[in-house]
């Protein structure tokens, strides 16, 4: 690969790495999952460039071999595991390709608003998605029952929604 | 179904608490509503996020030159070195399927340090014991190399974790790596792809010189003071105590975001300083003007051309 191929590819790979994880993790619904098949993702992807039509968009190209690893997975796991349909990954795909801008733009605020919470609500979310906590692990921590917890946990992601869906609203004309 | 009720079936999807009936609910969901399939995506792009924003940064650890002992004592460890182990066998997949060649020796390359007897022009990577003091290499995807001060590629020597970087050398990242560092006071100092960064450190300021890529820099605001960071490119100078602070070097321009905290910024050309709170970035090059600007992240979704256009 040229240097300046190289250069483009890392260019669009990484102006789309988040919606491609954002596609895996809804196509897998494992986090874990979601590391793996990016990785393999990005393989592929490497390995292919030299097919690749610069004058065509690099987003579309890009989540069609995602969704192909995603399959490769659903092979290997179609046995063990509940998941979804190849036809819905077909769509999410689709949606991907067209709203991926849009999400990817929302998710820009949720910095501003994990900063607007109190600080107990930031720790519990930390021990989630950062430490990797689980919920009864949290639960235990916290002295609630593990519903109790889900049930903020699930209220926590609902208020940073609502706040990401007010600032994607206020600063549209901003950014 | 209801927006509430989507979303308590889209959140234990990605929990993975889903059973296999609400699984076929979601499922058929997804393959009949178009909202459905929006907030899946919503949902799973503001998780991960959520774990990327979060993850866990390690704070100052005592006094400036204090250094971590490296145990394998905890869970935490494990897992570390678990993920370590992950990233040096998909590292050597992808090397192996775009060049096809070397499988072997790439293997025993990243499994231990390069040996300067089968290594023609390459150097050992210096041991922890003699080299106390430095950053220590902490975490490595694909290639990570430590260069020379001249940056003479055929003199690198492949490193993994554990490395610690002698200050006349400079670490390299591969075009899909990168590699993650912890200087001597706790700072952890992220390496992004297509990275070239020295680490040098005097008195209390610990500084990063950047030559090109991109690299953030974490010091909680809640941790012991550190001392001054620095992060040093051709273009500014970049200076804080506890924040998080990305760089970047990237197509002519250079970057800076802050994420947490307060940062100074400063031009070489002309000495002019703009201070960066949380939310905000500046960019030198490009023919913007030099200020603070409210927004952040587009230019890493962007080609870096179009830098900064948050």
């Amino acid at each position: 690969m040229a240097h300046d191929n190289q250069h483009l590819f890392l260019e669009l790979f990484l102006k789309e790495e988040f919606l491609l994880r954002a596609f895996l993790r809804s196509a897998t619904g494992s986090a874990e999952a979601t590391d793996d098949l990016l990785q393999s993702t990005a393989a592929l992807l490497l390995d292919r460039w030299p097919d690749y039509d610069c004058t065509r968009p690099f987003r579309p190209w890009a989540l069609g071999f995602a969704r192909l690893e995603v399959l490769k997975w659903r092979q290997r796991l179609a046995r063990s595991k509940e998941i979804l349909s190849e036809d819905a990954l077909l769509l999410l795909e689709e949606t991907a390709i067209e709203e991926g801008g849009a999400i990817d733009h929302r998710q820009r605020f949720l910095l501003e608003c994990v900063e607007t919470l109190p600080a107990p609500h930031r720790e519990t979310l930390r021990l989630r998605y950062g430490v990797g906590l689980k919920v009864a692990d949290i639960a235990a921590r916290n002295g609630k029952s593990p519903a109790a917890q889900e049930m903020i946990l699930s209220r926590l992601r609902g208020a940073l929604r609502d706040c990401i869906g007010r600032k994607a609203v206020e600063r549209v004309g901003s950014l | 179904m209801n927006d509430a009720e989507l979303q308590k079936l889209i959140d234990g999807y990605l929990a993975g608490s889903a059973g296999p009936g609400e699984t076929a609910q979601l499922d058929a969901l997804v393959r009949a509503d178009p909202e459905a399939r929006r907030q899946l995506l919503a949902a799973a792009a503001m998780e991960s996020h959520l774990r990327q924003m979060l993850a866990p940064a390690e704070p100052c650890v005592g006094g400036p030159h204090v250094r971590p002992t490296w145990r394998f004592a905890t869970v935490g460890r494990w897992a570390a070195v678990l993920v370590v182990g992950l990233a040096g066998w998909g590292a050597a997949i992808l090397y192996a399927q775009r060049y096809h060649r070397a499988e072997r020796a790439l293997a025993d390359a990243n499994r231990q340090p390069a040996d300067p007897q089968n290594t023609p022009g390459a150097q050992a990577p210096p041991s922890r014991e003699v080299q106390a003091g430095g950053p220590e290499i902490i975490d490595t995807r694909g290639w990570v190399k430590l260069l020379p001060a001249n940056e003479d590629f055929a003199q690198g020597v492949l490193i993994r974790a554990g490395t610690v970087i002698p200050a006349d050398r400079k670490v390299w990242t591969c075009p899909w790596g990168g590699a993650g560092a912890r200087l001597a006071d706790g700072t952890v100092v992220s390496l992004d792809r297509s990275t070239v960064a020295a680490f040098t450190e005097a008195n209390d300021t610990r500084q990063i010189d950047l030559r090109k890529g991109i690299v953030s820099v974490t010091r909680r605001p809640a941790a012991p003071a550190c001392g001054r960071m620095v992060l040093k490119a051709s273009a500014g100078v970049v200076t804080f105590d506890q924040a998080q602070v990305t760089l970047a070097v990237l197509g002519g321009q250079t970057i800076v975001e802050v994420a947490m905290g307060t940062a100074e910024f400063r031009r070489a050309s002309d000495g002019k300083t703009v201070q960066l709170s949380a939310g905000q970035y500046a960019v030198i090059g490009a023919e913007r003007e030099f200020a603070a600007v409210t927004g952040s992240l587009q230019w890493r979704i962007e080609a870096p051309t179009k830098a900064g256009g948050g």
